[in-house]
């Protein structure tokens, strides 16, 4: 007969404080808060059980979080050390189990099949567990149950170890408050509603009556609530990267005899991503050149990518205009590993590429104008007018708060086309208003105009801004909008109505 | 699944042989003929919108609206779930605008050339071999019509080739038109009127164009309507 399943689950709370004191331990103890965003609007993400007690809480401003609590020691997020702070997490529990799964960066699964012979009981895999975490200096929580899900839960239930005995997971979940699932708002607000607040009442609803009610998103949450795994096992494994490297009996001097040598390290390259069902997040190339030296550059891909052609538009994009002082005589490519998104698409939304597909049409379009220039457009938490970046496209279904707001948003609204940079102009007034307008390439008289519309902000950092702003129908037929800078007197087309 | 092959079984699945719809209309399975603008008189007029498959233009002058039809397109797209791609070849384009106007900037890909003619054309022609995308829109935004003489034509016929076999709507946008007879159809837009709100200190309120066809396969050109567009206070 086949043993039931047994997950133990390592959850490290507070991680973000845990991390930082992993590195400097005289944090441990300590009312620590760590903060995250630009200076005007750093706010707390995390903060240790001593700040917590003392009143601070994530969300909070810097120096709303440093007024309630004076000795309060403010660090900055480190992602570095959160990332190796994952790392030791694995580390830690590769002593116990070859099985992992990263669920989150704070959260590692271990598959404890077969383990009872070689350690003993849950509980004594569950202190062996505990005291590997403690070992790479992290304190975390272990859970251990016949599921993963209800290990999660028994792990953030509370410190130490917890073992929920096999067949004891319904009266374990049972009490504990639908929160610690993480519904999302409109389901939590329905069930609320219903006066339904632990996981054992949503356990008992009729599946049938709640997929009619709340849809696909309630049925897996009361998966969810029984207990029960809504995802397969993803096994981790231990990062080794790919390299693949030649030395050459003739010395490259040109691009084009670079790139001949580059295509057949990339083809073998792909083949052993490929056999590892991965692709590759960055690829680094070193060049060993006549005299002994070596040249090395990174290139960083906007998603994991394995088609060697795109691979190579990308690496020639980035050798191109390269000066090297010596000839090269030896290459080494290497590929840092990273899990290929899966391939598997919704058939009830509109078409879409892959995310595999849509991962190599952004590295051709970073290869043609530059991975800075392609992305989503992202607005800046700020009224300034230039406050406009790009962040990686992924296509991702928007967040509930953005699809309502589009449900006001109105097609017949007039837009507005930006001058980049902006037209530097010189202006005429009379009676405190525009009257004729000159800048590159147009020159006008002011037939209509409105204004002022003052804005102002960001006035206690460097980066102060003031200005005014007018819309003017130029004598060309043009509606622009025209910005005076109150702090130079200097007057800009910033765009036109269009 | 490639989204070329997902795209065939959907087709498949709402023309069942028995009779039997197996795909609830509106959930976009289906092939549509049209990528709409969202605005009422010029989808009259384009018969439904921007047709998919083929390339077509909208041109015009400063303040004519191309800007305002351009991001209508887009947010009709992203609004039912699919993915838009704007390929800006003067970097001009306003995200506050375009979140106004209802494009959900998650599902657009914003491609910036810095002023790349042939650049330009060859993003749109990757991403439209890329696949997945519902609308293409390349951009010229203020290069002006000396300037569009230069866009290359051969890029365009490669374009053109490109996009025939795809579900995508491929929309250029400029002082004038590139593409010629490449182009299914076009849309020429004249200068709006602006009107402002009367007494007090004044205040833009609406630009009112005229929108003709220029060039139509499916239908005689010459038809025109207008289009106004209210600004948001």
């Amino acid at each position: 007969m086949t043993p039931a399943p047994r997950f133990a689950c390592l959850r490290v709370p507070h991680f973000a404080v845990a991390a930082l004191a992993r590195g400097d331990p005289a944090l441990r103890g300590r009312r620590v808060a760590v903060l995250e965003g630009p200076p005007a609007t750093r706010a707390v993400v995390e903060v240790s059980p001593e700040a917590w007690a003392a009143g601070a809480r994530p969300g909070m401003g810097a120096s709303e979080a440093l007024a309630r609590v004076p000795d309060l020691v403010c660090r900055d997020r480190d992602s570095g050390a959160e990332r190796s702070a994952t790392g030791a997490l694995l580390d830690a529990a590769l002593g116990t189990s070859p099985r992992l799964m990263a669920a989150a960066a704070d959260c590692v699964l271990v598959d404890l099949a077969g383990l009872t012979g070689l350690f003993g009981d849950d509980g004594r895999v569950g202190e062996r567990l505990a005291t590997a975490t403690a070992g790479v200096g992290l304190p975390a929580h272990v859970g251990i149950a016949g599921s993963r899900t209800v290990a999660v839960l028994a792990a953030r239930a509370a410190p130490g170890v917890t073992v929920v005995p096999p067949g004891g997971e319904p009266a374990f979940l049972a009490p504990l408050p639908l929160a610690c699932l993480d519904p999302a708002p409109d389901l939590a607000e329905a069930l609320e509603r219903w006066g339904i607040r632990t996981l054992g009442e949503l356990a008992a609803l009729p599946t049938a009556g709640l997929s009619a009610r709340l849809g696909a998103g309630g049925v897996r949450l009361q998966s969810r609530a029984r207990g029960e795994d809504d995802r397969p096992f993803e096994a981790w494994a231990p990062p080794e990267p790919c390299v693949e490297a030649i030395t050459l009996d003739w010395e490259v001097t040109a691009l084009e005899g670079l790139v001949f040598v580059l295509r057949g390290l990339l083809e073998r390259l792909s083949a052993r991503l490929l056999a590892r069902e991965c692709g590759a997040a960055a690829l680094v190339l070193t060049a060993g050149l006549a005299g002994g030296a070596s040249h090395r550059c990174q290139l960083p891909l906007v998603a994991p990518l394995r088609e060697p052609r795109t691979l190579l538009a990308l690496l020639r994009a980035e050798l191109e205009g390269l000066q090297l002082a010596a000839p090269i005589i030896a290459l080494a490519l290497e590929a840092e590993p990273a899990p290929l998104p899966p391939l598997q698409a919704d058939l009830l939304a509109p078409p879409r590429p892959s995310p595999r597909e849509l991962g190599e049409t952004l590295g051709r379009l970073a290869a043609l104008v530059g991975p800075d220039r392609v992305g989503t457009p992202a607005l800046g938490d700020t009224h300034r007018p230039d406050a406009i970046g790009l962040t990686a496209f992924t296509g991702a279904v928007a967040r509930q708060a953005a699809v309502a707001a589009l449900a006001f948003a109105d097609a017949a609204t007039l837009a507005c086309r930006r001058f980049v940079p902006p037209l530097p102009a010189t202006v005429t007034t009379r009676d405190d208003q525009p009257d004729s307008v000159e800048a590159a390439g147009l020159r006008g008289r002011v037939v209509a105009c409105a204004g002022p519309w003052r804005t102002a902000g960001e006035w206690w950092t460097e980066t102060a801004w003031s200005r005014e702003e007018w819309d003017v129908a130029l004598s060309d037929g043009a509606v622009y909008r025209l910005a005076l800078d109150r702090a130079t007197g200097a007057w800009t087309l910033d765009a036109v109505y269009d | 699944m490639t989204a070329a092959s997902r795209l065939e079984l959907a087709g498949l699945l709402a023309r069942s042989p028995s009779g039997l719809c197996l795909v609830r209309p509106g959930l976009g399975l289906a092939r549509r003929e049209h990528a709409a603008t969202g605005i009422g008189p010029l989808d009259t007029l384009l018969g439904g919108g921007f047709p998919r498959g083929r390339i077509s233009e909208v041109v015009g002058p400063r303040s004519s609206g191309r800007t305002s039809v351009l991001l209508g397109s887009l947010g009709r797209a992203t609004a039912r779930g699919a993915l838009a791609a704007l390929v800006d070849a003067t970097d001009g384009f306003d995200p506050a605008s375009a979140e106004a106007r209802g494009v959900d900037l998650d599902r657009l890909l914003w491609v910036r050339c810095g002023g790349g003619l042939g650049t330009a054309v060859q993003a749109a022609d990757v991403i439209v071999r890329g696949g997945g995308f519902d609308v293409v829109v390349v951009d010229w935004g203020e290069l002006p019509p000396q300037a569009l003489v230069r866009v290359p034509t051969a890029a365009v016929v490669r374009l053109q080739r490109a996009v025939e076999a795809t579900p995508t709507a491929v929309v250029l946008s400029g002082a004038r038109r590139v593409a010629g007879s490449l182009a299914t159809l076009a849309v020429a837009l004249a200068l709006g009127r602006a009107r402002w709100a009367p007494g007090g200190p004044g205040l833009l309120v609406r630009l009112e164009a005229e929108a003709r066809l220029a060039r139509s396969r499916e239908r005689a050109p010459g038809a025109a309507v207008r289009v106004s567009w209210r600004v948001l206070g």
